[in-house]
């Protein structure tokens, strides 16, 4: 009861402070935002158009510049599915790619060429509808005069599901980003990974830190906390209460956004994978740390400037200094692996000089270990999140996933939470001690 | 049956002494007035017995448990000195979160709200921010916080502060319904007046150490000081009654007569009888706490502070 009295004090507090609505508009602005970005599949007749299009385009500008003089019109016609009626991925493709000239003996020089220009033209497409099988382009009597004409076959997709389908976004109902082709699970992947580590872990941890660094330097107001601490609570318990009534401002808060964006994206992509859902107790996980720190700097000296800002330096020394060096040097052991991997898959090629196996002495792995062990795991738990999301909405057989599984092969997410954790105790056990021995 | 009680108790904020030695007894039942300049240590001791503040040595002891802990605080009311009662609460709102700390059932901090605020003239302003209190108005609140869990012992730290006088009887007779109640009330105050007419027993604190103390009337009492007053058109004989060795002064209208160790005033009363003179007033004579006060704070040394040279440890 007295916890819930602390905790409905806290709230009293942060409604009072108008911080709360913006923190609550500023939520539900990000949730509106993804929301309003719908996803639609791309049609392969569009885009064989949009490359006819450019291609025109492109060459009526930049034409002469390349000593391809010729004025020139591509079109794409007779489009048609070799799978009448079929879904976009289970269909294959045949239409006819046209280069029409201004006269006829432009077009008879250009046809002299028309071998030459296939095996370019095909590598183009290829490249274009990169998630087509096996397309091929032929040379075919034109139809007329003025005219080249090629054919392009294709056969079906591999992908068996809709969202495994190249779409496109389109912002705010309206603004469609066309060049922008991910299946819609990688769309999902990437605002879900962006907003928990970009706007989660770090705008909406930063906001949550800045509303609750208020509440204990408050409670420790003289004249204040005297009536506080003559009420049958101990202080420790007080203090904790009052730093468990924060956290759980936050988780609420945390709730509300990510279960909104949860929804929307679900709503708009109908992929409801839950892997997102458990980013609530990361980001929790993560706040109870930095929250811990307001406390101890709130304890320490009653202002809530001096808990923001080391709070602050907390968060750039271990999360952005120590998390992301250690997430830059920690991979550069396997340097050597993923090289000779590429070499050997003929994407890289071989060097003349012989790679060191690490790029850097064994004392500087030693040390970045070590450091690594005994400070928070903070970027660790992003990480988490990432993983978590990834295997929600990425098929296990994509690449994108097998190389992401192997990146996190390494982690050791127990040790993440449980050094973690400990900080959070010792930092709370410190601010207890002192809040229990201080004359008010 | 004790209620405070401490012994030698002292404290030292670094190298300042704020209360040395204090001993002091407050019995069940009674209104306990502490008097002091400010710096005194008036509220060091309310805060140690509190467990607001730690103390450096002695003991103190509070309801029969050392003080500060934390079982006997629910017998407890305070009202510290410069509260600031946090102003996003209500009137209502700040009694029902300090009666959830204080365990008291819903039902009954329901009930107790408005009758509390009733009575310190708040009931009507219940429902507003407390920021939008006037300073005598927090007063009140911060009175009706400190009565409001129905506690045994009540501290308060300058309650009249700020509050028009209409308010401080309102207060003063909450007060005396406390006593008449059986509750023990703790007072500091510098408004002597009041403390003269409710307190039992007053002590006066100098430089962390008590002074004076024992009930108003032992204190405000002047031994063997006589005032003695004559029917209207009738001379004293002054001359006459200083050659039976007294020493007179003239105080107004009537006259003050000084009596030496073992004097008694009888022969001055046989003598003016048989002058055939009528006595129409004759009284012991009293000093105002007031006058107590200034005379005993003028007795001692000047300043507020006393620095020690060697702190026996640094508090933190
Ligand atoms: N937190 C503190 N740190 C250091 N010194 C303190 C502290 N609180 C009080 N003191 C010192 O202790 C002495 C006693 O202070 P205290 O507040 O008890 O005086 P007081 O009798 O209540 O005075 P007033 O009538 O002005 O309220 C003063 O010299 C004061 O400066
Ligand atoms: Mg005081």
């Amino acid at each position: 009861m007295k916890f819930l009295a602390i905790l409905k004090d806290s709230l009293r507090e942060a409604l009072d402070t108008k911080v709360f609505y913006v923190m609550v508009a500023f939520s539900l602005l990000v949730i509106v935002l993804v929301g309003s970005i719908g996803y639609h599949p791309v049609s392969v007749e569009e885009e064989a158009h949009r490359f006819a299009d450019q291609a025109t385009w492109f060459l009526t500008h930049f034409g002469e510049q390349h000593k391809m003089s010729a004025p020139q019109r591509w079109d794409i016609k007779d489009f048609e599915q070799t799978q009448p009626g079929a879904a976009p991925w289970q269909t294959g493709y045949r239409f006819a790619l046209t280069i029409e000239f201004p006269d006829e003996e432009q077009a008879k020089q250009a046809r002299k060429i028309q071998k030459l220009m296939r095996d370019g033209l095909q590598q183009q497409l290829r490249l274009q509808f990169y998630y087509l099988k096996n397309l091929k382009i032929a040379d075919v009597e034109p139809q007329d005069a003025k005219e080249v004409r090629f054919l392009v076959t294709t056969e079906a997709s591999e992908v068996s599901r809709m969202q495994d389908w190249p779409h496109y976004p389109v912002f705010l109902f309206s603004l469609p980003l066309r060049f922008w082709r991910m299946p819609v699970g990688s769309f999902v992947q990437f605002w879900e990974s962006w907003l928990v580590n970009f706007f989660g872990a770090a705008i909406a941890l930063l906001i949550s830190t800045i509303i609750t660094a208020f509440f204990i330097p408050n409670m420790l107001r003289k004249g204040t906390v005297d009536l506080l601490l003559v009420k049958p609570i101990s202080r420790s318990v007080l203090l904790l209460y009052k730093y468990i009534g924060g956290l759980t401002f936050i988780f609420l808060n945390t709730v509300v956004v990510v279960v909104g964006i949860w929804l929307v994206l679900g709503l708009r992509t109908h992929m409801w994978g839950t892997g997102f859902l458990l980013s609530i107790f990361v980001l929790t996980f993560q706040f109870a740390l930095y929250y811990a720190v307001s406390t101890l700097f709130a304890v320490f000296s009653r202002s809530p400037i001096v808990a923001i800002l080391m709070t602050c330096l907390f968060w750039f020394v271990f999360a952005f200094v120590i998390g992301y060096g250690y997430h830059w040097v920690n991979p550069s052991r396997k340097w050597r692996d993923v090289r000779e991997a590429q070499i050997e898959e003929g994407q890289e090629m071989p060097s003349e000089k012989i790679m060191p196996e690490k790029p850097f002495p064994d004392v500087v792995y030693t040390t970045a270990d070590i450091i690594h062990f005994v400070t928070p795991h903070l970027k660790d738990l992003d990480t988490l999140t990432d993983k978590w999301v990834l295997e929600d909405v990425i098929s296990p057989d994509s690449p994108q996933r097998k190389a992401a599984e192997k990146a996190y092969a390494g982690f050791r997410w127990t040790e993440a939470v449980s050094v973690t954790s400990l900080y959070i105790v010792i930092l709370l056990a410190v601010s207890c001690w002192w809040f229990a021995r201080k004359d008010y | 049956m004790l209620i405070i009680r401490t012994d030698n108790l002292t404290k030292h904020y670094g190298r300042i002494e704020a209360l040395r030695g204090v001993s002091l007894t407050v019995e069940h039942g009674q209104i306990f007035g502490l008097l002091g300049q400010n710096g005194a240590g008036k509220t060091t001791l309310i805060k140690i017995l509190l467990g607001i503040t730690r103390w450096t040595d002695g003991t103190a002891k509070l309801l029969d448990e050392p003080a500060g802990s934390v079982r006997v605080r629910r017998r407890i009311g305070y009202l510290p000195e410069d509260h600031r009662f946090p102003d996003y609460h209500t009137g209502a709102s700040l009694l029902d979160f300090y009666g959830a700390l204080l365990e008291m059932p819903r039902a009954e901090r329901r009930k107790r709200i408005p009758e509390v605020l009733e009575l310190v003239g708040l009931k009507g302003r219940m429902h507003y921010k407390i920021r939008t209190y006037s300073k005598g108005m927090k007063q009140r609140l911060g009175i009706a916080q400190a009565i409001f869990h129905n506690p045994e012992v009540i501290f308060l730290d300058e309650p009249t502060d700020g509050v028009d006088p209409v308010g401080r009887r309102e207060i003063r007779i909450i007060m005396q319904q406390l006593k008449d109640e059986g509750k023990t009330i703790f007072l500091n105050s510098h408004l002597l007046g009041e403390v003269e007419q409710i307190c039992d027993r007053v002590a006066i604190l100098q430089k962390g150490e008590v002074v004076r103390e024992g009930t108003v009337a032992d204190l405000t009492h002047l031994q063997n000081h006589v005032l003695l007053g004559l029917a209207s058109g009738q001379t004293f004989p002054r001359e006459e009654v200083q050659k039976l060795g007294y020493v007179i002064s003239s105080s107004g209208e009537m006259w003050e007569i000084g009596l030496r160790d073992g004097q008694s005033i009888d022969p001055v009363i046989d003598l003016l009888r048989s002058r055939g003179l009528s006595i129409r007033h004759l009284v012991e004579k009293r000093q105002t706490l007031e006058d107590l006060f200034v005379q005993t704070v003028e007795a001692s040394e000047p300043g507020v502070d006393r620095i020690i040279r060697h702190p026996r440890r640094r508090p933190l």
